[in-house]
């Protein structure tokens, strides 16, 4: 059962990572991203490693996100007004 | 002609040494002894069992790796001066984002912001006896404060206070370093008692509640002001 859900967010993981590659828009990328994060949580929670999911979770997750999303915002609009 | 044969020359070496590095890569690898009862994870839970503490990556962490840790956070202390090298001016900060009055993101905000404060403390305070420790509180702490930026964009934070938090912590965590190489010849020694028997309780484990204090102030502060630097920018000269 745990060997089916391990392959199973393996596979999440490649899909999204490629999905990510691919985008057009780079906003939708980075969201795209941060799936790879989410997966690598399950992941890591189900290989027993807890201490490693919190870090992947708040770190991955949350604020290398909302990072990228912010000086996503920065560049672009200092692109248009040039 | 010359030039053409020149670039040959070079791929051809190139993928030469390529291939060598390769090739000695892939043979250190099919030489490592994989004997599972000679890894270090073994030697490590049984040296934990001195420490008392139930967490046994927290010891590793801050006990027998503690100057990787120590070198963890000067890296973060050197990121953030980097950016607000990159990012700060000596006028004022204001926020771009458009003052659209949100109210479920005003409301939430209140709402939530005790809850995520009190959940990175408890993951501070907890990192000997759960998962977590400093790196994770003070991220949790920090999003609290992103939080409270995006609810009222145009919020000033005393800069005074955070930096004075951020250099505190930072030079108390080489001092209690110090103090266990004075007393026990360790860097990083665990100088405090750690009596077997309190294992699993709050105050046991000796210095590492304490370094994970010290990290935790430090890490949220520091990350609170990455965040506040990426949300505000300089006043335009309209």
């Amino acid at each position: 059962m745990i060997g089916i859900l391990i392959l199973f967010t393996f596979m999440s993981i490649i899909i999204v990572a490629i999905a990510s590659i691919l985008a057009k828009d780079i906003t939708t990328s980075v969201i795209f991203f941060m799936g790879v994060g989410l997966g690598s949580v399950v992941l890591f929670l189900l290989f027993q490693a807890p201490d490693v999911a919190l870090t992947e979770a708040v770190i991955g997750t949350g604020i290398s996100t909302v990072i990228f999303l912010l000086g996503i915002r920065h560049t672009t609009k200092e692109e248009i007004q040039s | 002609m010359n030039l053409k044969k020149d670039l040959r020359l070079k791929h051809i070496v190139l993928s030469l040494l390529s291939s060598v590095l390769m090739i000695s890569i892939v043979s250190m690898l099919f030489n490592i002894k994989t004997d599972i009862h000679q890894s270090v994870g073994e030697l490590f839970l049984a040296l934990n069992m001195q420490t008392a503490s139930a967490n046994a990556v927290t010891t590793v962490v801050t006990f027998f790796r503690g100057i990787d840790t120590l070198g963890e956070v000067t890296v973060l202390f050197l990121a953030t001066t980097g950016i607000s090298l990159m990012l700060s001016s000596s006028k004022r900060m204001y926020c771009k984002i458009p003052e659209r009055d949100s109210f479920i993101l005003r409301v939430g905000s209140k709402l939530l912001l005790s809850v995520i404060v009190l959940f990175g403390t408890y993951i501070i305070i907890h990192g000997h006896l759960s998962p977590g420790g400093g790196f994770q509180g003070g991220v949790v702490i920090a999003s609290a404060f992103l939080l409270l930026f995006l609810a009222n964009p145009n919020m000033d934070l005393k800069h005074s206070i955070l930096t004075f938090g951020e250099s505190i912590s930072g030079v108390s965590y080489v001092l209690v370093g110090i103090i266990g190489l004075f007393k026990l010849n360790i860097l990083f020694g665990n100088f405090l008692p750690h009596p077997i028997g309190q294992i699993g309780e709050l105050v046991s484990g000796g210095i590492i509640p304490i370094i994970y204090i010290i990290v935790g102030i430090k890490v949220g502060s520091e990350m609170t002001v990455i965040i506040e630097y990426f949300i505000k920018r300089e006043a335009q000269n309209a």
